[in-house]
């Protein structure tokens, strides 16, 4: 099985879920995680693709219906 | 009287609360203009839905279509607006995160998907994942929700986010 295909194992894709997190928690980012952010999606076309995936399948995971009763923000 | 299929009790919440919902968006977008746009597109989303099984709460359901717009788009603004200090580069792409709602069947699909994709998982994880994603807890008010410490929780939303990629594949272009 290729690294590919093993995400856990993957540094590359371990790294975009960190930003993804970090995002959620601190939607914006300051300034020095901005700039960060930045210069790593820079240094590689593969870490922009990977991120946009990323960023992209958690975004649609914010579509699915929660399976457990979780209280939305906002359902008051 | 006639049962209604889950599609239309959600537009139908969706219309009788419209103004409420405007106002959840508002609170993370803070334009009106901007907020006005986020409760078209989830209503694009909503009219759209159709889900294998029952929504609970259609209200709530409504109100987490709106955050993760609204979330989005301020995330992508705030990335795009970062982006445009950092590398002086128009040829570099933008990022482009948005599932637009016309892509309708490839994103229901994608839905079913990601849906199956975490029902895989252990329940205590995804009820996790979905604290944490829908519910806009920490991972530490987590931990104490669910009586674990918060590094077993950044591994089981970790563990979700893993599941998410078997998914890759129907992201489209």
């Amino acid at each position: 099985m290729s690294i590919a295909e093993e995400p856990n194992q993957d540094p590359v894709w371990a790294e975009a879920w960190s930003w993804v997190m970090r995002a959620h928690e601190q939607p914006g980012l300051d300034d020095a995680a901005r700039a960060a952010l930045q210069q790593w999606l820079a240094a590689n076309p593969h870490h922009r693709a990977v991120h946009a995936d990323a960023q992209r399948l958690w975004f649609a995971a914010g579509f699915v219906p929660p399976a457990h009763d979780v209280d939305i923000p906002g359902d008051d | 009287m006639t049962v209604e299929t889950s599609a239309q009790t959600l537009g139908e919440v969706f219309i009788e609360r419209r103004q409420q919902l405007k106002a959840v968006a508002r609170k993370i977008v803070r334009s009106p203009d901007t907020a006005e746009e986020v409760v078209q597109d989830a209503w694009l989303r909503i009219a759209g839905a159709t889900f294998d099984r029952e929504i609970d709460k259609p209200y709530a359901y409504c109100c987490q279509v709106v955050r993760n717009i609204a979330l989005d788009l301020c995330r992508r603004q705030t990335l795009e607006a970062s982006h445009r200090v950092f590398v002086d580069d128009e040829d570099m792409p933008e990022e482009v995160s948005v599932l637009s709602p016309d892509q309708g069947i490839d994103e229901r699909r994608l839905l079913v998907a990601l849906d199956r994709a975490l029902d895989a998982l252990p329940a205590r994880t995804r009820r996790a994942f979905e604290m944490y994603r829908l519910g806009g807890l920490t991972q530490r008010e987590i931990g104490r929700e669910l009586d674990c410490s918060a590094t077993l929780v950044n591994f089981m939303v970790r563990d979700a986010m893993t599941a998410l990629v078997s998914c890759r594949h129907l992201l489209g272009g």
